[in-house]
C-alpha cells in the first residue's frame, strides 16, 4: 500500500460526552400513538436528552475536555478548533471560539462551526488531517456535537439525541491510534434538510436509505478500499454513522463487514442517533476497548449528502490513555430515565410566554 | 453633642399597590405630625431606600420626596445600605448633628417592592450577594440564607423544625402592633407545611413582600424643638461591614461584622448587652435571629436556638427581642426597615403606642442587618 | 427585565470559563472569587491559579424561589464547593437524588449554560457543579 499524507498524524487523544437522562422508546410509543415495539423495530432501546442547561456548545466541551486530558499537551499548542453541529446555539457566532476561550486554547487558533448534517464533525477531523500533516499547526481539535431535533411525534424522534465526542489530533508518533488513509464522498443528495428558520428538520422517509446514507457510505468505504488496496477482512473492527440500530449492520452487511466487528462501534441502541456524535462516539468507544494494532474502518455519513472512510490503526499509547479521562462506557452507565413529559421540558417543545 | 429622637411616624406595611413612594413617604412623615411630632424645624432630609434604583427606575429618590412633601432647598441624601439603610441613615443624621451641619433630621425609610412578580422580587434581593460570582448562578438573599440555616441545623444538631419557634413567636408579637403588616397566629403545623422557599426555609420562615415608610427626626441637643418633645436619646451608634461572598468565610454561622459592632457598642457605651431591656434585631429568614442572638453574646455559640426553644426573649425577659414582630411579621420593606425599628423602639421607650401590650424598659438597641450579614448595625436608644 | 450585556460577562470570561483564582503571595491566603487586595493581609501582591475540577460540597440549598433567568430551571440546587485552595458558589446539576447532596459529597465541575437572553439575546455559559460517580470507571481529566 502507498503511504498517504493521513499516515503523519493521528488520533493524540479523544472523549466524549451524553447527558445523564434517558428517554425509553415506550414513552414516546405512548405519546404519540405509535404502535408498541416501533422503537425496538429501529433497533432502539433508548435514548441520550440533554438538559434545559444542555447544549451543543457543552457538551462539546466536556468531550473535548476528556479528549485534551488524554492527548496529554497543553492546550494553547491547538491551532485549529472545528465544531462540527446541526444545532448550533447560534446561528451566526461560532460555538468553536466559545470552545477555544474555554479550553485555554485562545488566541493563536483557527475556529470555526461546520455544517454537513452528520458529518460535519468528520469533515472537521478529515480537515484537521490536512493541517497537521502539511506542518501548518502542531495540533487540531475536531468535535462533532448536537441536540438533535425532530419533529414531535415524527419517527425521527425515536433516535434524535444529544451527545458529542471530540478529538485532538497529532503528530502520529504521539498518537494513540494513527490514520492509514481517508477519502470522502458527496453529491448533492437532499435527503434530510432544515431551513434556516425552521426548529426541525424535514426528510425523505424512504429516500434517506439507499439513495442517501447507503450509496454514500457504500461509495466512500469503496473508495478507500480501492484507494489502500485494503479489504473488509483486514479490518477488525468497522464503525458507521448510525441513524438507527439496523442500518449500520446492514450496510456492513452489504459491505462485507460481518456483525461483530460493527457491534462494538455501536451505541445508537443505548443513546440514540446524537448526529454529529454518531460515528464518532462509535469510535470513541472503539479506541476505548480495542487492541494495539486494530485496524477500525470509520466511516460517517452526513445528510445532503456524503460519506468519509478513514482507516485507523490503533496503537499501544490507546491503552494507555485510556485512564486520562472517562470513558463512553462511564457515560452509559450513569443514567436516569425520565418521562415524555420532562423530555418535553429540558428540550423546550413546550410553548409558553418567556419560554426561550 | 447629644442627639435625640423627637418625633416619629409609621405606616402600615402592606402590598399598597395603589400607593407611590411619595404616597408612603408622606404617610410616614404626616404620622409624625400626628404624634405631635415638630416639622416646622426641619433643615436636613435623609431617606433611606434600597430598591427605588432598580424597581422605580428613580435614582436621586431623596430630591424627589423632599420636594413633593415640602422640604426644599434642604441638606438632602439618599442612603443606601441593603437592610441596613435606616440605621445608616439615622446614623448619618446623628453625626450631621454632631459636627453641626443640622439641628433637625427628618429621616424617612421608604421602599416598595411589590410592583413585579415574584421572579423579579427574587432577582431584587439577590443584588445584596455579589453579582458576578453568585448571584450569576440563580443564588438569592432566600438561597444564601438557606445554606446558612442549613450549616447551623447540623452543626449544632437541631432539626429542620426547631427553626419555627422563632417565626411563631414573631407572629404572636405582631398581633396588638397597628403597623403591622401579618397580624394574624401560626402553628408549627403550618410553618413546617408552608410551601418550601429554599430547602430548609419555609414561606412561613421567609419575610412577607412588603411596601412601608416609617420616619423618625433627630434633633440636636440645642435645638430648638422644645425639650418636652424628646422621645429617646440616641446614646451610641456604630455599623461595619464585612464580607459579601459565602465562599470566603470561615465560619458560616458568624457575622464577623456583627462582632466589631458588639466590641465598638463595648467600648463606646460601656454597656452590657445582656442588660440591655429591648432588643430589636433583623431576623432576616428566621435563621439569623440565632445567629444575631449568639454574637450579642446573650447566648453561647450554637445554643442562640435553643434559647429561644426554651421561651427566651419574651415580653418580660430580660431582653425581650423583637416585641413588634421583627421582619418575619411586622414586614421589612428592606431600605425602610432600620427606621421602622427605631421608631418602633423609640416608641416602647416613650409613649408606647406602637404595641397594645405595655412594655417597660430604659434602654433600647436596634440591630440592623444588609446582605447576608455583610452589614450589621447598632444604636443604642435610652429613655429619656 | 435587563437584556444581558456583552461586556458584563466578556470582560470576566475567564473567570467564568475556569472558576480562576487568587492566591496571595505575600501571605499564602487563596480566595475566589478574586479581589485587588488579599483580603487577609491587604497585599496587592497576588497571582492567579486555576483550581481542580473535583472538589467537595460544604453546604447547599434548593431553591424554589428562582430569580428572572432561571425559571426553566427550577428548582435549582445551590451549593458552597471547597474546591482545594477555596470555596466557591455555584449551581449543583445532575443531581439524582438528595442523598447525593451529604455534606463532603464529591462534586465535580461542569461547563453549562448559565442563562439566556429570550430567542435571539445572548447566551451566558459558566461552571457548575455535579455530583462525581465514582462508578469505578476512570477518573476524570484534568
Amino acid at each position: 500500500m502507498s503511504v498517504f499524507p493521513e499516515s503523519k498524524v493521528g488520533i493524540v487523544g479523544w472523549g466524549s460526552y451524553f447527558p445523564i437522562y434517558r428517554l425509553s422508546m415506550e414513552e414516546i410509543e405512548k405519546q404519540w400513538g405509535f404502535p408498541n415495539g416501533t422503537g425496538n423495530g429501529l433497533g432502539m432501546k433508548e435514548k441520550a436528552v440533554a438538559y434545559t442547561d444542555e447544549d451543543a456548545t457543552t457538551m462539546g466541551y466536556e468531550a473535548a475536555r476528556n479528549a485534551i486530558a488524554r492527548s496529554e499537551i497543553d492546550p494553547k499548542k491547538i491551532g485549529a478548533v472545528f465544531f462540527g453541529t446541526e444545532s448550533k446555539p447560534y446561528a451566526v457566532k461560532p460555538s468553536a471560539t466559545i470552545l477555544a476561550e474555554a479550553l485555554g486554547i485562545t488566541p493563536d487558533t483557527m475556529a470555526s462551526d461546520l455544517e454537513f448534517a452528520c458529518r460535519a464533525g468528520s469533515e472537521g477531523m478529515r480537515a484537521s488531517i490536512g493541517l497537521v500533516s502539511s506542518g501548518m499547526i502542531g495540533y487540531a481539535l475536531a468535535v462533532g456535537s448536537d441536540t438533535a431535533q425532530a419533529n414531535p411525534g415524527d419517527i425521527l424522534e425515536f433516535t434524535a439525541s444529544s451527545g458529542a465526542s471530540a478529538f485532538v489530533i497529532g503528530p502520529s508518533r504521539e498518537a494513540a491510534a494513527v490514520f492509514e488513509a481517508s477519502y470522502s464522498y458527496v453529491t448533492d443528495t437532499p435527503d434530510f434538510w432544515r431551513r434556516g428558520l425552521s426548529p426541525y428538520p424535514l426528510h425523505g422517509e424512504a429516500f434517506t436509505g439507499e439513495p442517501a446514507y447507503f450509496d454514500h457510505i457504500i461509495n466512500a468505504v469503496k473508495g478507500l478500499l480501492e484507494k489502500t488496496g485494503l479489504r473488509p477482512s483486514d479490518f477488525d473492527y468497522a464503525v458507521f454513522h448510525q441513524p438507527n440500530g439496523k442500518f449500520p449492520l446492514k450496510v456492513g452487511e452489504r459491505l462485507g463487514f460481518p456483525k461483530d466487528k460493527v457491534i462494538p462501534g455501536l451505541l445508537t441502541p443505548f443513546v440514540g442517533n446524537t448526529y454529529n456524535g454518531s460515528a464518532l462516539s462509535g469510535l470513541s468507544n472503539l479506541l476505548d476497548i480495542a487492541k494495539a494494532g486494530s485496524r477500525i474502518l470509520l466511516a460517517p455519513f452526513g445528510s445532503g449528502a456524503g460519506s468519509d472512510a478513514y482507516s485507523i490503526i490503533v496503537t499501544d499509547k490507546a491503552e494507555v490513555k485510556r485512564s486520562l479521562a472517562p470513558t463512553v462506557s462511564y457515560y452509559l452507565k450513569r443514567k436516569m430515565n425520565i418521562t415524555y413529559s420532562e423530555y418535553a421540558k429540558f428540550r423546550r417543545l413546550i410553548k409558553k410566554i418567556g419560554g426561550d | 453633642m447629644r442627639v435625640f429622637i423627637t418625633g416619629y411616624g409609621l405606616s402600615k406595611i402592606s402590598r399598597w399597590f395603589g400607593e407611590t413612594l411619595e404616597d408612603l413617604a408622606f404617610k410616614s412623615v404626616k404620622d409624625i405630625e400626628n404624634k405631635g411630632g415638630e416639622l416646622r424645624e426641619i433643615d436636613a432630609l435623609i431617606v433611606a431606600n434600597s430598591f427605588g434604583g432598580i424597581l422605580q427606575s428613580q435614582n436621586l429618590l431623596s430630591s424627589l420626596i423632599a420636594e413633593d412633601i415640602g422640604f426644599s432647598g434642604k441638606l438632602t441624601m439618599t442612603v443606601e445600605n441593603g437592610g441596613a439603610s435606616g440605621a445608616s441613615a439615622i446614623l448619618t443624621a446623628s453625626s450631621l448633628v454632631k459636627s453641626g451641619l443640622a439641628k433637625n433630621v427628618l429621616v424617612i425609610g421608604v421602599e416598595k417592592m411589590s410592583d413585579y412578580i415574584g421572579s423579579v422580587f427574587n432577582h431584587s434581593i439577590s443584588t445584596f450577594m455579589n453579582a458576578e460570582h453568585e448571584a450569576f448562578y440563580g443564588s438569592t438573599l432566600a438561597s444564601g440564607f438557606a445554606i446558612l440555616a442549613r450549616s447551623y441545623l447540623s452543626k449544632y444538631k437541631y432539626s429542620e423544625e426547631d427553626l419555627g419557634a422563632w417565626p411563631i413567636l414573631m407572629h404572636e408579637n405582631a398581633l396588638d402592633v397597628p403597623h403591622a403588616q401579618l397580624k394574624f397566629k401560626i402553628t408549627e403545623e403550618q410553618v413546617n407545611s408552608s410551601d418550601i422557599v429554599s430547602s430548609p426555609l419555609r414561606v412561613l420562615h421567609s419575610p412577607p413582600v412588603s411596601d412601608g415608610s416609617a420616619a423618625v427626626i433627630v434633633s440636636a441637643e440645642d435645638s430648638s424643638i422644645p425639650k418636652e418633645k424628646r422621645l429617646a436619646e440616641i446614646k451610641f451608634g456604630y455599623l461595619s461591614s464585612h464580607l459579601m461572598e459565602l465562599s470566603l468565610r470561615e465560619n458560616l454561622e458568624e457575622f464577623y461584622a456583627l462582632k466589631c459592632v458588639k466590641d465598638a457598642l463595648e467600648k463606646g457605651s460601656s454597656i452590657d448587652i445582656k442588660k440591655v431591656d429591648l432588643i430589636e434585631i433583623s431576623d432576616d429568614y428566621t435563621i439569623s435571629a440565632p445567629i444575631i442572638i449568639e454574637g450579642l453574646g446573650l447566648s453561647d455559640k450554637g445554643s442562640g436556638l435553643r434559647s429561644i426553644l426554651d421561651g427566651r426573649y419574651r415580653l418580660g425577659d430580660k431582653p425581650s427581642i423583637n416585641v413588634t414582630g421583627g421582619t418575619k411579621s411586622r414586614g421589612h420593606p428592606f431600605g425602610a426597615t432600620g427606621v421602622y425599628q427605631v421608631a418602633e423602639v423609640t416608641s416602647l421607650l416613650s409613649d408606647g403606642k406602637v404595641k397594645g401590650a405595655r412594655v417597660n424598659g430604659e434602654l433600647g438597641l436596634v440591630v440592623s442587618m444588609g446582605g447576608i450579614g455583610t452589614v450589621l448595625s447598632g444604636i443604642l436608644l435610652e429613655k429619656v | 427585565m435587563e437584556r444581558l450585556s456583552i461586556s458584563k460577562f466578556w470582560r470576566i470570561r475567564k473567570l467564568h470559563y475556569t472558576l480562576a483564582y487568587s492566591k496571595c503571595k505575600k501571605c499564602g491566603y487563596a480566595f475566589y472569587p478574586p479581589k485587588h487586595v488579599c483580603p487577609k493581609c491587604g497585599s496587592s501582591d497576588l497571582e492567579q491559579r486555576t483550581p481542580p475540577r473535583e472538589g467537595k460540597l460544604i453546604s447547599w440549598t434548593k431553591l424554589h424561589e428562582v430569580p428572572f433567568y432561571f425559571e426553566d430551571q427550577k428548582p435549582i440546587y445551590i451549593g458552597l464547593v471547597n474546591l482545594g485552595e477555596v470555596n466557591v458558589m455555584a449551581q449543583i446539576v445532575d443531581v439524582l437524588s438528595e442523598d447525593e447532596l451529604r455534606e463532603g459529597a464529591e462534586m465535580e465541575m461542569v461547563f453549562r449554560r448559565v442563562k439566556q437572553d429570550g430567542t435571539a439575546g445572548l447566551i451566558y455559559y459558566g461552571m457548575k457543579f455535579r455530583p462525581a460517580h465514582r462508578s469505578g470507571s476512570s477518573k476524570q481529566g484534568q
